[in-house]
């Protein structure tokens, strides 16, 4: 072949397969306004291949989800990107929340918003009690994409006999099953009250989105065992904890094979579970999934009782919130009468959960009160690529968090690994 | 895909479109997966011509190929962002056209990255421009294509 000097333009039109590979290191926002370059780049953006791709690639949690309660209690919520709410673009976090609220997801009565999953959030409906004669409670669980506000169609209907149950009874987590390609949500069960011996009743059952037989099923074996699940359960991914031989040791513990871990280890592998235990003492622990469901290597009850030993106590006031990275954010507001009433004090810790490490606790975030409501700060966190640091970012809304008046809504931003040791205003 | 040329250590020819020969050698070479069948069945004397592949770009992704650390990604994090650093916007498409036409191992996805910061939070005009991409929606389309996720083109970048 002689000098077979094609007169490609280089800087001409790139091939369709570069332009996958470009547009999947983009934040999902940025797809939406692209699909309106030109045909082709709107197929490709919707093509199923490269949404995997995307999902590998892109940027992880760049988006804090807000609710907010406006007039008459009617309750919404919005997803702002952490990056506008920081860098100001266009304008102040006001602005930003402010236009956001335009695309609003209005809550229904009883829905709550729970756990997140690869972009997805998990909305669960509650209906009230007198449902068919109060027999039954009944649950409804949907998938949101708060990036593209798309639904995925409602699940069956989980319908628990009361008997004594508490309602709210029912906490849910979900993940994304590689082997099925399908997202699965898994319940909860609790029984009325945190007393030993009707714990026999916990449940666990599990719905499938996609799967064929539309309905709850039920996982059994759960623990017979003296556990009350919270409000807070968080899924993570998963991290190592292989520990075979030195030189294994320290390349399992070499910063550049974490990075490479994150990007490529199963996403949302565990469930974090709150257990109430004598006194009202509550801590936190973690099992996987995969324990969980494929019995492996023994049964769920097991599972639990093993973790359990590596439990994390809970402080009093300290919630678990958001996670990113494996890494679950455990925020801790004191009590209001810290410096006579004027300041509500929060602070926070990350916490790895597999490894069962905290970095240092963050500086105390002081709030002035002036008729602000107590925990009315809302934290997401997410890991700067930039600096290689993870950030909090706390939003300080007024007293009501009203849709109408947003006026001293403040966003003050932690840097773990900083020197400046202190939450700055944004 | 060959022509003779002086048989010299077994080192490959690459020929670019600017008709400049470069000599680099088999371990270098079949890291571009595209010529990796040719380096098979060709000799010293072989010299395969890359006719997407300017000098510039073959420069490029030799000293990529040569300089790349073997171990610490920490370093290899360093010599990346050292590497891209100095190409204006038109020197790093067109270097991710070769790299994309010679599949270079890792250049692919750094280059893609590279150009993708490039385009992060842009308007779709600057994107289309930047890219040389034809509109083929009618206003119509267009308008209802924005009009379904309108949140997405609120706080866009200057061009």
């Amino acid at each position: 072949m002689k000098n077979h000097c094609a007169q490609t333009s280089l800087s001409g039109v790139l091939l369709d397969e570069l332009i996958f590979e470009i547009l999947s290191w983009l934040p999902a926002i940025l797809l939406l306004r692209f699909r309106c370059i030109c045909k082709s780049w709107k197929s490709l953006i919707s093509d199923p291949n490269f949404i995997k791709l995307h999902l590998q690639r892109a940027p992880k949690n760049a988006n804090l989800i807000l609710t907010l309660i406006g007039n008459h209690g009617k309750r919404s919520a919005i997803s702002c990107l952490f990056r506008s709410l920081l860098h100001h673009k266009p304008s102040s976090p006001t602005t930003v929340i402010a236009e956001n609220l335009h695309y609003r997801l209005k809550l229904m009565k009883h829905t709550g918003i729970g756990v997140s999953c690869n972009g997805l959030i998990c909305l669960v409906r509650a209906f009230p009690r007198n449902f068919r004669g109060n027999e039954f409670h009944k649950y409804r669980v949907r998938l949101w994409n708060p990036v593209t506000k798309l639904f995925s169609k409602r699940s069956a209907d989980l319908l628990v006999k009361v008997e004594g149950r508490a309602f709210d009874s029912a906490e849910f987590g979900f993940w994304y099953d590689k082997l099925t390609e399908t997202y699965k949500v898994v319940a909860v069960l609790v029984d009325n009250g945190a007393s030993v011996e009707n714990l026999e009743r916990t449940e666990v059952r599990v719905y499938g989105f996609g799967d064929n037989d539309d309905c709850w099923r039920k996982i059994h074996g759960f623990p017979v065992f003296p556990i009350q699940l919270h409000q807070d359960r968080k899924c993570v991914n998963d991290t190592f904890n292989w520990c075979i031989c030195k030189s294994w040791k320290s390349l399992i513990s070499d910063p550049n094979f974490i990075k490479l871990h994150l990007q490529r280890a199963p996403k949302n592998a565990n469930l974090i579970l709150t257990l109430i235990g004598n006194h009202g003492k509550r801590s936190a622990i973690s099992c996987s999934f995969r324990s969980l469901f494929h019995h492996k290597p023994s049964s769920p009850t097991t599972v639990v009782a093993e973790n359990v030993h590596y439990k994390l106590k809970l402080m009093k006031h300290t919630s678990i919130g958001v996670s990113c990275n494996g890494m679950i954010c455990l925020v801790r507001a004191f009590p209001r009468n810290f410096r006579g009433n004027k300041f509500h004090k929060y602070r926070v810790h990350l916490w790895n959960p597999v490894t069962k490490l905290f970095p240092k606790r963050s500086a105390d975030l002081l709030v002035k009160v002036e008729g602000r409501v107590f925990d009315s700060a809302e934290f997401g966190f997410w890991y700067d690529k930039l600096t290689e640091t993870y950030k909090v970012v706390a939003v300080l809304v007024d007293n009501g968090a009203s849709v109408e008046n947003l006026e001293r809504t403040e966003v003050r931003v932690y840097r773990f690994g900083d020197n400046t040791r202190c939450f700055v205003s944004a | 895909m060959a022509e003779k040329a002086s048989p010299s250590s077994n080192s490959i020819s690459l020929k670019t479109v600017d008709g400049k020969i470069f000599k680099v050698s088999p371990a270098i070479a079949n890291q571009m997966l595209t010529i990796q069948p040719l380096i098979k069945d060709s000799d010293s004397s072989t010299i395969i011509s890359l006719p997407d592949v300017a000098a510039f770009h073959l420069t490029k992704i030799i000293e990529y190929l040569e300089g790349k650390p073997a171990a610490a990604p920490s370093a290899v994090d360093a010599f990346e962002a050292q590497f891209v650093k100095d190409l204006s916007p038109e020197e790093l498409k067109g270097l991710l056209i070769a790299v994309g036409y010679l599949k270079v191992n890792g250049l692919v996805d750094l280059m893609a990255n590279t150009v993708a910061k490039l385009i992060e939070n842009k308007s779709v005009e600057y994107v289309r421009k930047f890219f040389g991409v034809v509109n083929d929606f009618t206003p119509a389309e267009e308008a209802k294509c924005r009009q379904e996720h309108a949140w997405a083109f609120d706080g866009v970048d200057e061009d």
